[in-house]
């Protein structure tokens, strides 16, 4: 890239200008506050869309009176003529020259939009460039005094190892994943091989071989003394029903004589309970009794308290009635009432009496009930297992004579055919015990199979599951590695290029260079000795940072051209001159455009395109 | 990154996988199908930037890759 032009509308404190610039050296000179690093800040800008001083807003670029600035650039890229716009309302505008009239190539707002456009037309990446291609005033400074971790991640993200370690951890993560997958699969085995084991074929054959067995034996025998030994069976079952049954008639009937003892009983209290008929109506009139004398005692006492308190007190006049008292007919009144009273409490006495007989004869009634209710349920049990009996019993009794009339139960017979009768029970239930435990057996083995068969599966997800974590593990080495080869691919060059220049420059004498990978900064062994950076002086700190700087832009790439802001401020007459030819040396191969207020490096540079500025403008 | 290193890494990082896999004893059983999930996942995950791939796309594009 060949810069031609920068081009100023409302930017800084330009209203509208334009300055050429040319192959070789252009010396932007002119005192302070005369715009020298405007027009630096104006290239950076405009390739970047950022101010080259970070941390500074872009709007703050534009002339103070104007709404809005823009700052553009004409150049040369593969003899293709471009100028490029960028507003401080963001706006960028490209357009290229054809047949002596511009065209837009690009015109747009969106930043993204436009650094992916810059950075695949031009290769112009915003870090890239503030490394490799411009110095701006005091940023060797501050790239020294930031932490070793610090420069490191600015390198880093030069040459995307940062992302490559941004890829390196979400494998880590996928190996997390992959490993808790592995853990679920193998608890999945353990259970289904607990469960898969212990195969029940054997068993199965040899309990299938006794069947076999026992069924042949059981068939030979098997004939029409079959049925006949079915019936014994049969009759076994029934006389053991019928034994049970009427031991739980004997226990129902268990304090009665008989049947007939319990229904008198029955009976009997039936017409107790009917005589009781108005126990209730007869105890609720008593109490009614009752509660009546007792208020006519109490009224009686009353009044045979006030007449006798009138008596005692000797009172003429009734406080009452103020007749006049009369004693002896109060007194006779008194013992009247007095007889009555104890007349009504005779009576109250008796019907208390009463009452209490009353009460015990309730009791014993419900008690009689309740005895009536437990007698008429054994009552009804007896009955209905009589009946249940009377069934059995015939039943029995037409097995009987089935048997009889078959005439196998015979005395002569029935010792032999007994024994085998009960050898063939025995023969059947053995069979059918086997059958039972032969489908249990076969029922478990389907079971086993089949996790047998999920066992399979899950050894497969296993061999997959380990191959993917090779594979996440492979994949994390293979980024360390590439880390590796990208950082000696860029920084062996740069090596070289730095000793190049120190050499060039015929800086620090006898010197090898490290660039150690940790800090990727040089370190320095001078004359056989160690030399911290920290401990050189300023001058040789510039000196050293730029020759870094230019060994990185030859191995990360430059479009061209460097540009640096007043390289010689705080510098020597000797070191300034040392500057000027690092200056024309750097020409030699690109274009350089440096700022200077400084008359020696004016004469220095003598023969460079001059662009005088001035206070006034 | 710039774009002619971002293809410079895809390649070397390629390269590195191929040569660990013929060096190391244990990746021999890894094969041309593994190779190419690894390399497909290292450029989707460098392309698309960690915010956007999930580590579970990874395990899934490296997981299922070899039955194809």
């Amino acid at each position: 890239m060949l810069l031609e032009r920068i081009r100023l509308r409302s930017f800084g404190c330009f209203q509208e200008q334009d300055f050429d610039l040319h192959d070789g050296i252009n010396l932007i000179f002119g005192p302070n506050f005369s715009g020298k690093s405007t027009l630096v800040n104006a290239i950076f800008f405009t390739l970047t869309g950022k101010p080259i001083v970070p941390r500074v807003d872009a709007s703050a670029m534009k002339n103070p009176k104007a709404y809005s600035g823009t700052a553009g650039i004409q150049f040369i890229v593969n003899d293709e003529r471009y100028q490029l716009f960028r507003g401080t309302e963001k706006r960028t505008l490209l357009r290229y020259e054809k047949e002596d009239a511009w065209h837009v190539l690009f015109d747009d707002k969106r930043i993204r939009a436009t650094e992916s456009m810059l950075q695949e037309r031009f290769s112009i990446v915003h870090e890239q460039l503030a490394l490799t291609t411009f110095l701006r005033e005091g940023e060797i400074f501050e790239f020294l005094a930031r932490q070793s971790a610090t420069r490191r991640d600015i390198l880093h993200t030069l040459l995307g190892i940062d992302r490559l370690i941004e890829v390196r951890q979400r494998f880590i993560d996928t190996r997390r994943i992959a490993r808790r997958e592995q853990g679920r699969i193998r608890a999945h085995q353990n259970s289904l091989r607990y469960s898969a084991q212990n195969a029940s074929e054997t068993e199965i054959a040899r309990i299938e071989a006794k069947l076999k067995d026992l069924e042949t034996a059981y068939g030979a025998e098997t004939s029409d003394s079959a049925l006949v030994a079915e019936w014994v069976q049969h009759q076994n079952r029934l006389q053991k029903q019928l034994d049970t049954l009427t031991h739980q008639q004997n226990e129902t009937l268990s304090g009665f004589n008989d049947a007939a003892h319990l229904r008198q009983i029955i009976a009997t209290i039936e017409k107790a309970i009917q005589e009781s008929t108005g126990l209730e109506t007869k105890r609720e009139k008593l109490i009614q009794q009752i509660g009546r004398l007792e208020s006519e005692i109490e009224a009686l006492t009353t009044v045979c308290n006030t007449l006798r308190t009138l008596l005692e007190s000797g009172e003429q006049h009734c406080p009452t009635c103020h007749q006049e008292v009369e004693q002896e007919v109060i007194q006779r009144i008194v013992d009247e009432k007095g007889e009555e009273k104890s007349q009504r409490s005779t009576e109250l006495e008796t019907h208390k009496q009463s009452l209490e007989t009353e009460t015990k004869n309730l009791e014993s009634r419900r008690e009689l009930e309740q005895r009536l209710q437990a007698l008429q349920a054994r009552s009804t049990q007896y009955k209905q297992r009589a009946q249940d009996i009377d069934k059995i019993q015939t039943e029995l009794n037409a097995l009987s004579s089935r048997l009889r009339e078959t005439g196998t139960q015979q005395n002569a017979q029935s010792l032999s055919d007994t024994l085998t009768t009960v050898d063939k029970q025995q023969l059947k239930s053995q069979i059918d015990s086997e059958r039972k435990k032969l489908d249990k057996l076969k029922q478990e083995e389907a079971v086993r199979l089949d996790r047998l068969g999920a066992l399979q599966r899950a050894n497969l997800d296993a061999a997959k599951v380990e191959k993917t974590l090779l594979s996440l593990e492979l994949a994390c080495t293979g980024i360390d590695k590439t880390i590796e080869t990208l950082q000696q691919q860029i920084l062996k060059p740069a090596e070289d290029e730095l000793h190049h220049w120190i050499d060039k420059m015929q800086l620090f004498g006898e010197t090898r260079v490290d660039l150690q990978r940790e800090h990727l900064l040089p370190s320095l062994s001078i004359d056989g000795a160690d030399r911290s950076l920290m401990l050189l002086s300023g001058s040789e700190k510039m000196f050293l940072y730029l020759c870094f700087k230019v060994a990185l832009a030859r191995v990360l790439g430059n479009p061209g051209f460097f540009v640096l802001d007043d390289p010689t401020l705080h510098l020597d007459g000797e070191r300034k001159t040392l500057m000027v030819d690092f200056i024309r040396q750097l020409a030699e191969e690109h274009q350089v455009v440096v700022t200077s207020y400084d008359e020696d490096v004016r004469s220095g540079l003598e023969g460079a395109h001059l662009i005088e500025m001035s206070r006034e403008a | 990154m710039d774009i002619s290193l971002e293809n410079e890494t895809r390649n070397i990082y390629k390269r590195e996988i191929e040569a660990l896999i013929q060096r190391d004893e244990k990746y021999k059983t890894l094969g041309p199908a593994e190779l190419d999930a690894i390399v497909r996942a290292f450029e989707f995950t460098l392309k698309n930037g960690r915010e956007k791939v999930r580590a579970q796309m990874l395990y899934d594009l490296i997981h299922e890759k070899k039955d194809s």
